[in-house]
């Protein structure tokens, strides 16, 4: 193919149905065009979908912060008071002197449930 | 020049351009239409804008692009949901052997500026002076381009009928 063939095949290729253009002038004259969403609707969609995923994350959020905690640990002076959600207190130490110190590397084991 | 004279003028060279630039008739008439419609706005609102081909041809060029983008987008989407099967039909089969879209998917494998400068000045029929002016490039960059599109072309359109 050279050239000029190439041109007259490219303009025969891209010629518009008589119908198509009709359509085109009619559609653009319309009042009643049919809109695609424009790009203030992409923005509200995507407004709307971040403050959702967000408001999912912060619900999410809060609701762990109001889990039950297990066990709660508190050291005041040389006694570690243990209290567990279950209810009770332990008192760990403290046997009223001084000097009185928890081992280093003490652990405190708690566990729930039911003993077999 | 009244609107309707000028829509009429411009309608079927918008139309070539928008086809040709997304290489896809359907949504080539969609976007040469909301170009027109833009005209049709501003001409009722302020009359008519000092070039309307200009103003036209800038929208309609815009506007493609983004359908192009839109379009890149979202296909590995709709092959994931199956909207758009990889293998040809027999009818598919036969529509790409046609001449027209044979050309038609030539130019829509073009690099994006040499596939404007075959719209403007062969499928439009502007000279090289105003194709260039339209996409704001020099005579000679205008010039260049054209010869690669034509060459690329060639090179695309008898690969095809060798194969």
């Amino acid at each position: 193919m050279d050239d000029d063939t190439l041109e007259h095949d490219v303009r025969a290729s891209l010629e518009p149905e008589a119908d198509a253009v009709d359509r085109v002038v009619r559609g653009a004259l319309s009042p009643h065009r049919r809109r695609r969403p424009g790009r203030r609707g992409v923005l509200v969609v995507t407004g709307a979908t971040t403050l959702l995923i967000a408001a999912v994350l912060v619900l999410n959020r809060g609701t762990r912060l109001n889990d039950p905690i297990p066990i709660r640990l508190t050291n005041i002076g040389n006694t570690i008071v243990v209290k567990p959600a279950s209810g009770g207190v332990w008192l760990i130490g403290g046997d009223g002197t001084n000097d009185a110190r928890l081992p280093e590397g003490t652990i405190v084991v708690y566990r729930s449930g039911e003993t077999r | 020049m009244d609107l309707e004279a000028a829509l009429s003028e411009l309608a079927p060279r918008v139309l070539r351009y928008c086809t040709g630039y997304v290489g896809d008739r359907s949504l080539g008439e969609e976007i040469a239409q909301e170009s027109l419609a833009a005209l049709v706005k501003t001409w009722r609102a302020t009359g008519s804008p000092t070039n309307p081909d200009a103003f036209v041809f800038a929208i309609a060029k815009r506007r493609a692009r983004r359908a192009l983008f839109r379009r890149n987008l979202l296909l590995p989407l709709e092959r994931v949901l199956n909207h758009r099967h990889p293998g040809a039909d027999p009818e598919q089969a036969a529509v790409v052997n046609d001449q027209r879209t044979r050309l038609m998917s030539a130019i829509r494998r073009l690099p994006r500026l040499e596939r404007e400068a075959v719209l403007l000045v062969i499928g439009d029929g502007q000279k090289i002076n105003e194709a260039a002016d339209a996409s704001g490039v020099s005579v000679s960059a205008m010039k260049m381009r054209l010869l690669r599109a034509r060459r690329r072309l060639l090179l695309l359109v008898n690969d095809h009928n060798g194969r």
